[in-house]
């Protein structure tokens, strides 16, 4: 069961890590239909595999606070009679969550394991953590864990209403996530270990496994510097992966305490002088 | 090789019934649930919906909450059920507090935000309460918060899988050694979103839905939560708990093939089912019954049939589809008809496939009648979602 589990590549975008050109990424009438969101999920998903030289990964689990809000809002408006546009049946298609976790296994062909997770502030956590324990079981070789988060201005509104913070740049920008992880069970060319993940009430208990982290991460690092979403700490995730990989500590403890409603903390392991 | 995985409680509310007890017998006596709209807040009345048959007051009352109390019917259905599953485990708050919840659900808080939703756009400060709690995991949360809190909650979204892929991260948690014991589940409400969203697809019917039948022509859809607990085998020997099955394998594939439509041939569903059967380490041939995912759409049921005769060639167990009780409830199905599977494991009997009169050759032949005094030994329940998310579960009479 001790088998240990790696992170070979990440890819991200987010208000520091610019969108790709997506001209002739994807064939014109398609890229029509896909939100920015599914655009961006493909992208940073297809740069992850290639960086790791896996085509088809074993599992594809996905984190997303909110899912296509976009295309929600585009279903919702029309019903409530708050817009005249007629009810389109592909935004509904496009608006639950899983739609991008089962684009990402059309595109690829992957028929392996694949699921999605919406848990408010620990969504990417909760897709993080599947992935952890079906590699050390054994279960899995390898997996692409994402965290997308779209933002509309409706729903940053909404966020500012109940005192949310950070949602929107003060250009006005929204703060959005678009991160990909790729997971392995073999350490040949990996960034560094995962060597650990608690979610809730379980996540002080990281600490037990590794009592003086040389490094820390938490919202008040990657917060100023992305803004705030539901998947920001994939792009905490990101920076900490990149700060162990650099040989910056020997293990680095990302904490995320989300508006008081939710914690995690992931633990990652150097891997200089093994 | 890992020690078994007991489930040791299971609790359900759905159109047929509130816990156990009514779900037994509504299904022993072919009583279905679907019924014209009554309590769902929509314009169009034409439509036959699987509705849990209390208002929220009526369950907020149920479940001593406060009239006002700020919460979302998926997380009432949610702790209803829960509620049960915990009571038949004898499990209580400080249990829960050492457990993880997982849940499953995509309406998650939908039903109020659609009737909230002008405020929540306009500059005026009421109802914003609602706004925290629209997300999926907020309704998981909400029914954690009302036993005291678990270790942890989460919950997952793969559309109408998302409750049999509860049941999965659970089952794994509690291989890697990460839990002794987990809750998990699904929870759905209806709401005017998805009903509407169903529709605009054109795979809803106005009649009564007809899973695997020539003359099918889409589904109605329901609401309900059910959840089980599950431990390992260890600790619920340690701790007395008797065994009502053993969850002896699971499956999740992606069929890849269209974001609402399956594939013709059933890749996900052969390949869910297949994992289920070797992780269990049986033979197809063992398998005594399937409570199929038939929802009633031609596309669904014609590829799940075409499945199910990859996995066990044309001598196919019993089969039926549960749909014509309860309607689809979607993101909660997988659990709902989990705990109707152990129910006819337990009390032997195979529940009886609802509104079937003529055979389509692209599908199976369902059970069309109640059988009773049957032993059934392994029993695999399908859920399978939009996004080709395809899981199945087996489960095994406790011996």
């Amino acid at each position: 069961m001790e088998r240990k589990v790696y992170i070979k590549a990440l890819s991200r975008i987010s208000l520091r890590h610019p969108d790709p050109d997506y001209t002739g990424m994807f064939p014109v009438m398609e890229a029509r239909r896909m939100s920015r969101l599914m655009k961006r999920a493909l992208a940073v998903s297809k740069q992850a595999l290639a960086l790791s030289d896996v085509t088809v990964p074993d599992a594809i689990v996905t984190g997303t606070g909110l899912g296509c809000i976009a295309n929600t809002e585009q279903f919702l408006r029309p019903l409530l009679g708050l817009s005249d546009a007629p009810l389109r049946p592909t935004h509904f298609m496009q608006s639950t969550h899983n739609t991008i976790s089962s684009l990402i296994a059309i595109k690829l062909g992957c028929h392996g394991y694949n699921a999605t997770y919406s848990q408010g502030g620990i969504s990417f956590e909760s897709a993080l953590l599947d992935a952890f324990l079906q590699l050390r079981l054994g279960m899995i070789g390898t997996a692409l864990v994402g965290a997308f988060e779209e933002m509309t201005p409706d729903y940053a509104a909404m966020l500012e209403k109940t005192g949310w913070s950070g949602v929107r740049t003060d250009d006005g920008r929204l703060s959005e996530t678009a991160a990909a992880l790729l997971l392995t069970a073999s350490p040949d060319g990996a960034l560094c270990e995962l060597a650990d993940i608690r979610l809730g009430a379980e996540a002080a208990s990281t600490t037990t496994s590794c009592p003086a982290p040389t490094g820390h991460l938490t919202r008040a690092d990657y917060v100023p510097l992305y803004g705030d979403n539901f998947c920001v700490s994939a792009l905490g995730a990101c920076d900490a992966v990149e700060r162990v990989a650099a040989g910056d500590c020997d293990n680095l403890l990302l904490e995320n305490d989300f508006h008081g409603k939710s914690r995690s903390s992931i633990l990652f392991r150097s891997l200089c002088g093994r | 090789m890992p020690g078994r995985i007991f489930i040791t409680g299971s609790g359900v509310v759905s159109a047929i019934g509130t816990g156990r007890a009514e779900t037994l017998a509504s299904l022993r006596e072919g009583r279905s649930g679907i019924a014209p709209v009554r309590y769902l807040e929509t314009a169009d009345r034409g439509f036959l919906l699987g509705e849990v048959r209390q208002t929220d007051g009526q369950l907020k009352e149920r479940l001593g909450l406060k009239a006002d109390a700020v919460i979302s019917r998926t997380s009432l259905l949610g702790i209803v059920a829960l509620q049960e599953a915990l009571s038949e485990a004898g499990l209580g708050r400080d249990a829960c507090a050492a457990m993880p919840l997982i849940s499953g659900t995509t309406v998650g808080g939908m039903d109020q935000s659609e009737r909230y939703y002008r405020e929540f756009l306009s500059p005026e400060h009421q109802h914003d309460d609602y706004i925290a709690i629209h997300d999926c995991g907020a309704s998981t949360d909400a029914i954690a918060d009302y036993f005291g809190g678990f270790s942890f909650a989460t919950t997952l979204s793969t559309a109408c899988s998302s409750a049999a892929n509860a049941v999965i991260l659970g089952a794994n948690l509690i291989r890697a050694g990460r839990a002794e014991r987990v809750a998990v589940g699904g929870s759905e409400s209806l709401s005017d979103f998805h009903l509407h969203g169903f529709d605009s697809l054109m795979i809803v019917d106005r009649q009564l839905c007809r899973p695997f039948d020539r003359t099918r022509a889409g589904l109605n859809l329901g609401e309900g939560a059910a959840f089980l607990i599950l431990e390992s085998e260890e600790a619920a020997l340690q701790r007395g708990a008797s065994p009502l099955a053993v969850l002896s394998g699971y499956g999740n594939a992606c069929d890849a093939f269209h974001q609402t439509a399956s594939s013709e041939n059933g890749e996900g569903p052969f390949r869910a089912m297949r994992q289920a059967l070797t992780m269990a380490g049986i033979p197809a041939s063992a398998v005594s019954y399937v409570n199929a995912h038939g929802t009633g759409t031609p596309n669904n049921d014609a590829s799940e049939s075409e499945a199910i005769r990859r996995v066990f060639g044309q001598a196919y167990p019993p089969v039926s589809s549960t749909k014509g009780f309860t309607g689809h409830t979607t993101s909660a199905s997988g659990s709902i008809e989990a705990v109707f599977c152990l129910l006819a494991m337990r009390y032997g009997f195979l529940p009886a496939n609802l509104n079937w009169r003529e055979p389509d050759p692209a599908c199976i032949v369902p059970v069309t009648e109640l059988r009773t005094g049957v032993r059934l030994d392994h029993v695999l329940c399908n859920a399978f979602g939009f996004g080709g998310n395809d899981s199945s579960l087996l489960f095994s009479r406790f011996a």
